[in-house]
């Protein structure tokens, strides 16, 4: 008995899509990857709607205040649209053996990603000075208090032996404790607080110490000196005692979105290696196309995420 | 050879459109006297011009067969559907009722400074 004649035999095999299996698998994958960011983005969006004050008006927390540099994320755009047509024009020459010029345009494609990572890494070291990182960032006047108390203590532990040896460490650390017991006696209501803090700042007796204190700490916590590793004078951007409402929320948000789009730049990199590596030791030849236009795939996947990224995190104000 | 050549004119241009609507998006950037919600709304509608040009040239889209339409649309309905879906009940409604202050107040009569405003909001 032939298998066809059976009741229950599987229908006869036919002939797959008219496209590679690498390039149908990478396509279902890029599949996934869609899910993946747009859960992610979805959900930026919906959090971001409903960051809101008490009168229902929008409170996400401005690019002044959160450091967003609007001209480096540009600037990586560039990058990336730049290194996305470099690429299909890289699997145009290698598919009409113009080899050498293939193996050019992928190297720039990688010097892309490099450089892309660079201005992401500038941006992160501006947010990690600032401490704009998640579950950091105060979010009400009483948390803005705790944490400059906390930033003082710090220094005036860890900066003494700097600033004078074992007198200078006593005289800070008596100091620090006077200035936490008065700031704690007053922890009754955040009206209280705010005003005694205010109070003090103005004071003779210990408005300079607070505010030496606050600048040690916060020079301290910025790791900002100078070339001869001397403390150097703050600017306005640099003060400990401020909040963000919903600052927490914003820098989870920025650093998981951007972070795992990075982590797609390096993977990309990684892709991207094999055929510099046999380009540069064996030659190109033919049967890298499909590999280079698969890797291509990949890469405009990347870029299309970051197309959506730009606006949503460094433009839009909503 | 002649398709090839046209493919690179292909590239060429769309590589232009996109650099001209990026430095749309940054120009809308600065355009501080605008409402917010119409920058938003231009600069995601450019967002959404950029995507298709990469799509329909850079991936080849344009040029595939049938499969596209059946592998993309499960994942594009998906997610629309998803914030959609979550939008009742965190974007509209929840925040609304519950003002920051409310929430700020509430984990300070606690004594637990050290709460953010959500945390408080579950109470």
């Amino acid at each position: 008995m032939s298998h066809s004649s059976h009741p229950t035999a599987a229908p006869p095999l036919q002939m797959g899509l008219q496209l590679a299996n690498s390039k149908l698998c990478l396509w279902l994958f890029l599949g996934t990857e869609i899910m993946f960011f747009t859960a992610l983005i979805g959900t930026y969006i919906v959090v971001r709607l409903s960051s809101v004050d008490a009168e229902g008006n929008g409170a996400w927390p401005s690019n002044e205040i959160t450091h967003i540099v609007t001209i480096a994320g540009a600037i990586n755009t560039f990058v990336l649209i730049g290194s996305s047509w470099l690429v299909v024009k890289a699997h145009e020459e290698i598919a009409h053996g113009k080899y050498k010029e293939g193996l050019r345009d992928l190297l720039l494609v990688f010097a892309c990603a490099v450089l892309f990572l660079g201005i992401k890494g500038f941006e992160y070291q501006g947010k990690w000075t600032r401490d704009i990182l998640p579950g950091r960032i105060s979010e009400t006047r009483l948390q803005a208090v705790e944490k400059a108390v906390g930033q003082i203590g710090t220094v005036a532990a860890l900066d003494a032996e700097n600033l004078g040896g074992d007198a200078a460490k006593t005289e800070l650390a008596k100091e620090h404790s006077q200035l936490e017991n008065l700031l704690r006696q007053e922890k009754l209501t955040l009206e209280v607080m705010e005003a005694k803090v205010v109070t003090l700042a103005n004071s003779q007796s210990y408005g300079n110490q607070i505010a030496s204190h606050v600048m040690m700490a916060t020079i301290y916590h910025d790791r900002t000196r100078d070339e001869d590793g001397n403390l150097v004078p703050l600017d306005h951007e640099h003060h400990a005692a401020y909040y963000i409402p919903y600052g927490n929320l914003f820098a989870s948000c920025y650093f998981t979105i951007t972070g795992f789009h990075a982590i797609h730049v390096i993977v990309g990199m990684i892709i991207f290696f094999f055929p510099l590596k046999k380009g540069l030791t064996q030659g190109l030849d033919e049967s890298d196309a499909q590999y280079v236009e698969n890797a291509g795939l990949y890469w405009h996947f990347v870029d299309l995420v970051w197309i959506f990224l730009f606006p949503l995190i460094y433009i839009v104000q909503f | 050879m002649a398709d090839h050549e046209s493919h690179d004119k292909i590239y060429i241009k769309v590589f232009v459109a996109l650099c001209v609507f990026t430095v749309l998006s940054a120009l809308a950037d600065l355009a501080k006297e605008a409402s917010p919600g119409v920058v938003g709304v231009v600069v995601l509608a450019i967002a959404a011009a950029k995507a298709a040009c990469v799509m329909l040239f850079f991936m080849h889209l344009k040029w595939e067969r049938g499969w596209k339409y059946v592998l993309l649309a499960p994942t594009t309905i998906l997610a629309i559907g998803f914030p959609i879906a979550l939008m009742p009940d965190i974007g509209w409604s929840y925040y609304h009722r519950v003002p920051t202050e409310t929430m700020i107040e509430a984990g300070h009569d606690n004594d637990s400074h050290g709460e953010t405003a959500t945390d408080d909001g579950d109470h």
